[in-house]
């Protein structure tokens, strides 16, 4: 029969679609030689249940009718099919494994049932339910394991929720519904693919609900009219981008953006508070909160302009990752500021300089008391040398080598080939490849100053705030995690063949955010001039100095502990 | 002091910008790990064959990018394209109406100069058998763009499947050409095979192989290997080329299938029993079953053959429902079975639906079954004409010269058949052989 050989070789799947075709309502949606599987978890505090459902569709349950017709009568009777669930519901028991913490769980199978259902031309298809149940001890913190090996080699849909009951579910990785009304009705979406989840790992503790997870649909947070409105411009703009680009939505877009970026500096996160205190609370002056917005709009842009050339050229890019890892970064950025703050604080503390370290109190020290005369508008800059890179980028510049060129598509499948994508993925590349980023090591080495304080001599009334290293670490900081939108945008820009208005909107936007954090640092500025102008009467001034030399260390720690909260964030959900 | 406190600074900026730098990379390079709860709406990927496959990536990532920007039909045309594809690897057939929807959400977005979407409805006619729909959304997709190599590779696919060998051989030239890749090599082997250039056609694949980088690749380029080796009864070679694709995708049941058919060549019997189970329990597609029917009734198990057989009854109800027209098999198993009425008909019915080979053959043989045997040698021949090394057809051509009397024609056939493959088929290599010694034995 080799004739049968290479030709249906080459069409092997064509018989799957055959068979499910463009079938008609009674066929099994799934492909008439799926077998289906569900696992419904329940945990309470003494025992695990799994009510584990198995649809076998219209081929396989003719494959399986010689072991349930045992009389030959070409159906299945009543007693047939009770028998048959009797018999199969032990082979799911032994295929569905499940420990908590370290022990093995030892099922117990009450009322297994099988019935069949008319499928298409005639046949049937056929539904075993069997419920499971063991005890287990959950009346403390507890890790369960459950992995469902039952004819796991066939094509099929696998799904896995989980509930407790007098059990709390910790960020559980599968949701609590079904979403297939347990392997009723499958959803045909077309931006999903079969369900394939054949294990979960549940966190427990005792308690009702569950917290957190990402099986559950997108939790949103609960949003501020603000927010709202700023998420409702986003997709404004997305739309604006859309078929049609006349010059006047052009310029319309190019507007929004830039609203939507000075917004989006406003809404919580990227660690931009801490940047305003500090520039606050450190003496700076107008330039150094230009240098910061800056530092925000070059690297917010460059950072979007990296990662959506990376998302637009590279399939292995998962956008969300990517950005989880950046607000990481960003975080460990921040508290790597705070730290070198705390240092020089209490390096200033034990030197006794009260005097000086003044000029590092937080936005309230200087609200309190200013001692020393200097103030921000009169402080100028010593002519830092050197400029400092934003070392963001370089480092992913190897997208390409997994030029997807045809090899891996037998039979086309994947189409990187004709190449779309990727040449407009590389026109968008020159707009920041010819940023030459200095390096990291560059930034330190030509201050004479760190982040912290300075240790000149007592009295010397030096009149740059501070390093411009902590500055641009946080405007670094500030701009390094994309905003999504911008990114959308920019992706959407892409998609659509208008890869430089793309980068045009994303610039805008990077100078939206800056624009906000520059006017909020300004007003800072402006604010704390204001206040140190209040004269201040003696006994408040010594007690002012208390306080200001205890400020310093509670302003680093507050940067440090921000820092690290957006590190754990960024980590927690990535795990 | 200063010096001191620039060291710690340039220090700390430097280690943190080289973890963002080596996150980056991590990031980057392992996409969608670390394993992450389930993306809320894009769910979790599909199908085992190969968790980590690159098709199966490019699926998700597609999927996440069309959900952020849902008027991107570039994106929707490779998504649909890619379904098809994990339709074939995987033999999932949900993924089909997923593909149809993906690419006319496509051709809605744009319907002038969308030759992405149509390649890909050229791809997705071709997996339903629909070739000469397939053939005309790929000539729509060459008048935008003549380059579009996967474009040739689904003309020249849907060319094969109606017999236009020369039209396909000319598109197949002209993919090598534009890109020569896995998949034009694996076409250009199939069209030497076809021709009877065995060498050429090893050569062909050899290169394949050599420009693949996923297992799947591997695995297929192995299947090919193995099976061009069993189709000229080198078990051995065939049996290592299997078992080399094994070794990157376990469990595949084509591979699987392969194997079983070696060991029942070589007579042994268990493994190869086991085998067509195993496939047919992991695949209940009808040219297995039908396989494992004819082999279970060449040991003289004809119940258990009726049972596979039934299920291969079964599979042919579901396709008419479908109102799917795929008729080759049925044709040769009603002639085997000596059914010529029913043969000759399914014979037709596939004969009016493409004029291949495969088909000519089949209507061949069910004639012959029916006794038409001067009009059966007129197919059969077509069928032969190629020069392609076929056993199965070789030995039906000659069944039918020596029911016409041309003894020394048919002489010749069954002689050669023998000699391309002895192994050719369970339930026709004794009759084979029988012949042959009734003619007078090998040439």
């Amino acid at each position: 029969m080799t004739r049968l050989g290479k030709q249906a070789l080459l069409l092997a799947a064509t018989v799957g679609f055959v068979l499910l075709g463009s079938s008609p309502a009674s066929a099994h949606p799934l492909g008439n030689f799926t077998v289906n599987h569900y696992d419904g978890i329940s945990l309470s505090p003494d025992r695990v249940d799994v009510l584990s459902i198995v649809d076998i569709a219209e081929i396989p349950t003719a494959q399986e009718m010689p072991r349930i017709d045992t009389d030959g009568s070409g159906t299945a009777s009543a007693d047939e099919l009770a028998a048959y669930a009797g018999t199969e519901c032990q082979a799911v028991s032994a295929a569905v494994t499940a420990a908590v913490d370290s022990t093995t769980l030892n099922w117990t199978v009450t009322g297994p049932t099988a019935s069949t259902k008319p499928g298409v031309a005639g046949l049937s298809t056929l539904r075993l339910t069997c419920p499971l149940s063991a005890p287990a001890d959950l009346s403390g913190t507890s890790t369960v394991n459950l992995s469902d090996e039952y004819r796991s080699d066939r094509v099929g849909w696998h799904e896995i929720t989980a509930v407790g009951d007098g059990v709390r579910l910790l960020n559980p990785p599968v949701p609590a519904k079904t979403v297939s009304d347990e392997l009723r009705k499958y959803p045909n979406d077309l931006l999903n693919s079969p369900l394939s989840v054949r294990s979960a790992t549940l966190q427990t503790e005792p308690g009702q609900g569950s917290t957190g997870g990402g099986g559950d649909l997108l939790s949103t947070p609960s949003a501020d009219p603000f927010t709202r409105f700023i998420a409702s411009a986003d997709r404004y703009l997305e739309n604006l981008i859309g078929p049609t680009l006349t010059p006047l939505v052009g310029v319309l877009a190019v507007l929004l953006a830039v609203a939507l970026g000075s917004g989006h500096a406003l809404l919580p996160g990227h660690g931009k508070t801490v940047m305003a205190a500090y520039l606050a609370g450190r003496r700076g002056s107008k330039k150094d909160a230009l240098i910061v917005g800056a530092t925000v709009t070059g690297t917010h842009t460059a950072g979007v302009l990296v990662l959506g050339l990376l998302i637009s050229l590279s399939s292995a890019i998962a956008g969300e990752q990517v950005l989880r890892w950046l607000g990481v970064v960003s975080g460990l950025l921040v508290a790597g500021i705070g730290l070198a703050l705390l240092r020089s604080a209490l390096r200033a503390r034990r030197t006794g300089r009260l005097m000086e370290p003044v000029r590092e109190a937080a936005l309230v020290g200087a609200a309190v008391g200013h001692v020393h005369a200097p103030v921000g508008d009169r402080v100028e800059a010593d002519g830092h040398p050197r400029d400092h890179g934003p070392a963001y980028d370089d480092g992913h510049s190897h997208d390409d080598g997994r030029s997807h060129d045809d090899g891996h598509s037998h039979d086309d499948g994947h189409s990187h080939d004709d190449g779309h994508n990727h040449d407009h993925g590389r026109d968008g590349q020159p707009a920041h490849a010819d940023h030459d980023h200095d390096h990291a090591a560059q930034v330190a080495p030509g201050h004479s100053h760190g982040f912290g304080s300075h240790s000149h001599g007592p009295g010397e009334s030096h009149s740059h705030g501070y390093s411009r290293g902590g500055l641009i670490g946080m405007g670094i900081a500030g701009g390094l995690v994309p905003s999504p939108s911008a990114l959308v945008v920019l992706l959407a820009s892409i998609g659509l063949g208008r890869t430089v208005f793309g980068v045009l909107l994303v610039f805008a936007y990077g100078i939206g955010m800056a624009g906000t954090l520059t006017a909020v640092g300004l007003l800072l500025v402006r604010l704390r001039t204001r206040m140190s102008r209040v004269s201040v009467g003696g006994s408040l001034r010594r007690s002012a100095y208390g306080v200001a030399a205890v400020l310093p260390i509670l302003t680093a720690i507050l940067v440090l502990v921000v820092g690290l909260f957006l590190v754990a964030r960024g980590v927690g959900s990535t795990v | 002091m200063s010096s001191r406190r620039t060291t710690i600074i340039g220090g700390t900026v430097g280690v943190v910008l080289l973890l963002a730098v080596v996150t980056l990379l991590v990031g980057v390079n392992q996409g969608a790990t670390p394993p992450a709860p389930p993306p809320p709406a894009a769910q979790v990927n599909a199908n085992g064959i190969n968790g980590r496959d690159e098709l199966a990536r490019i699926i998700e990532q597609a999927q996440r990018s069309l959900q952020d920007n849902p008027n991107d039909y570039q994106k929707w045309a490779l998504l649909g394209g890619a379904y098809v594809e994990q339709a074939r690897i995987t033999a999932d057939p949900s993924y089909y109406p997923k593909s149809e929807g993906a690419l006319q959400k496509s051709l809605d977005l744009n319907s002038t100069d969308n030759d992405l979407a149509m390649t890909g409805m050229g791809q997705l006619s071709n997996a339903r058998h629909e070739f000469a729909t397939a053939a005309d959304w790929a000539r729509k997709a060459l008048a935008i763009n003549e380059f579009g190599s996967r474009t040739y590779g689904v003309l020249a696919d849907a060319l094969t499947q109606l017999g236009n060998y020369d039209g396909a051989t000319q598109a197949i030239q002209k993919m090598l050409e534009l890109k020569p890749g896995v998949s034009s090599f694996t076409r250009a082997s199939y069209n030497l095979e076809l021709h009877g250039n065995i060498d050429g056609a090893r050569a062909a694949l050899e290169q394949a192989l050599t420009s693949s980088f996923s297992p799947s690749d591997f695995a297929f380029c192995r299947l090919y290997l193995g099976q061009l080796a069993f189709n000229q009864g080198e078990l051995d070679e065939a049996d290592k080329q299997y078992d080399a694709g094994l070794r990157e995708t376990a469990d595949d049941p084509n591979l699987l299938y392969g194997k079983a058919q070696v060991a029942a060549a070589r007579g042994e019997v268990d493994t190869a029993l086991a085998g067509y189970a195993k496939v047919t329990a992991l695949r209940p597609l009808p040219q297995y079953l039908l396989e494992y029917g004819n082999y279970l009734f060449s040991l003289g198990r004809t119940d258990e053959a009726k049972v596979q057989y039934g299920l291969f009854e079964t599979t042919q109800q579901i396709f008419k429902v479908n109102g799917v027209q795929d008729n080759l098999s049925a044709a040769l198993l009603a002639a085997d079975q000596g059914d010529g009425k029913a043969a000759v008909a399914a014979g037709e019915a596939e004969w009016a639906l493409r004029k291949n080979v495969d088909a000519a053959d089949a209507l061949g043989w069910a004639l012959h079954s029916a006794g038409r045997d001067a009009e059966a040698l007129k197919y059969a021949q077509q069928a032969t004409a190629i020069g392609g090394r076929n056993a199965l057809f070789i030995f039906h051509r000659g069944m039918i010269e020596k029911a016409l009397g041309q003894q020394q024609a048919a002489r010749a056939s069954l002689d050669a058949a023998l000699r391309i493959n002895p192994y050719f088929s369970p339930i026709h290599e004794a009759d084979a052989k029988a012949a042959l010694a009734d003619l007078g034995g090998p040439l």
